[in-house]
């Protein structure tokens, strides 16, 4: 619940920016390569496409909405408290790793490293997901925590018995979507 | 007593209805084969859960009004697993996700959740 003056507005319009971009950047990015099948490929195969637009897409976006992400994450932090705040601090946590995922490709060195940072990306999502359920439900948005719930569900559904590259699709759509619902949930504060 | 409100009541129907559709899903489901049997467990899963949700909506409802949207939440999320597996066919996932989501609807109404905290048996 936001108990401060800071108004949640301009983080939360950041947030479905950031949101909505990605979703575009990497749609384009997957049209544009016809090479990139799903559930064989993993996303970070568009980093080093052949296809030179969607390569840079995949790249400069990580890059850019890692920024916005970055950005509404602290904003999150700053505006909300307890278990949504730890959520907005873990985000921007999140978001760094996405930069760095769109600077370190999966070309560089063995591959090893930018695999790494994609597992930490994707575990500290998971992680902030998890406290912005918690933190929904103890503020009363009931409807917020059923979104991510369900989101959160789908995502263990989804690693039990699907291939890595299918999971990271899902994870990434789920999170888009998640990033969308608490943004929507920001807009309009709730004063203490 | 309040009667129960009639969100309550189309609740239970629409999760009455979703568990009996997920049942014909499940029968769907089965090729003969066990390989089938992840499939048929998972339309099963859905079934109990819209029972579980429908049961949630009457007045004998075991769990406090905020769990019930817990358990419609869990509900859909299985509905969304079944789309994603290809458990059934794709349209009746899809009227499945519909009644599923209404519920949640009717799970996060104040109404409904102030009644069962005050009223359920």
């Amino acid at each position: 619940m936001n108990v401060s003056n800071r108004h949640p507005g301009p983080f939360a319009a950041i947030g479905l920016l950031a949101a909505f971009a990605f979703a575009v950047v990497l749609i384009v990015a997957i049209n544009g390569d016809s090479a990139w099948v799903y559930g064989e490929n993993m996303l970070s195969d568009l980093g080093i496409s052949d296809v030179q637009m969607s390569a840079d897409l995949f790249n400069y976006g990580c890059l850019i909405v890692g920024i916005l992400v970055f950005v509404y994450g602290l904003g999150k932090a700053a505006c909300e408290t307890e278990c949504n705040r730890a959520s907005g601090c873990i985000l921007a946590i999140s978001a760094i790793f996405l930069i760095l995922i769109g600077y370190i490709h999966s070309d560089f060195g063995n591959g090893n490293t930018h695999d790494t940072i994609a597992i930490l990306t994707f575990l500290f999502l998971f992680i902030a997901m998890v406290l912005s359920a918690i933190g929904d439900w103890r503020d009363g948005a009931r409807i917020n925590t059923a979104i991510t719930v369900i989101l959160i569900l789908i995502i263990l559904g989804c690693a039990v018995g699907m291939s890595i590259e299918a999971l990271e699709v899902i994870t990434v759509a789920c999170g888009i979507v998640w990033l969308a619902a608490i943004s929507s949930k920001m807009i309009i504060p709730k004063k203490a | 007593m309040t009667p129960v409100p009639k969100k309550m009541v189309f609740g239970a129907a629409l999760g009455l209805i979703g568990g009996i559709i997920a049942m014909c899903a499940v029968a769907a489901a089965w090729d003969g084969t066990p390989d089938s049997m992840p499939l048929v467990g998972l339309n099963m899963l859905i079934a109990c859960m819209f029972f579980a949700v429908a049961g949630g909506f009457t007045k004998f409802t075991p769990v406090q009004g905020s769990t019930i949207i817990v358990l419609a939440a869990v509900c859909e999320a299985a509905v969304i697993l079944s789309i994603l597996y290809e458990g059934s066919y794709f349209w009746l996932n899809l009227i499945l996700a519909v009644i599923g989501a209404v519920n949640i609807l009717f799970a996060a109404c104040p109404t409904v959740t102030s009644w069962v905290d005050a009223q359920r048996i």
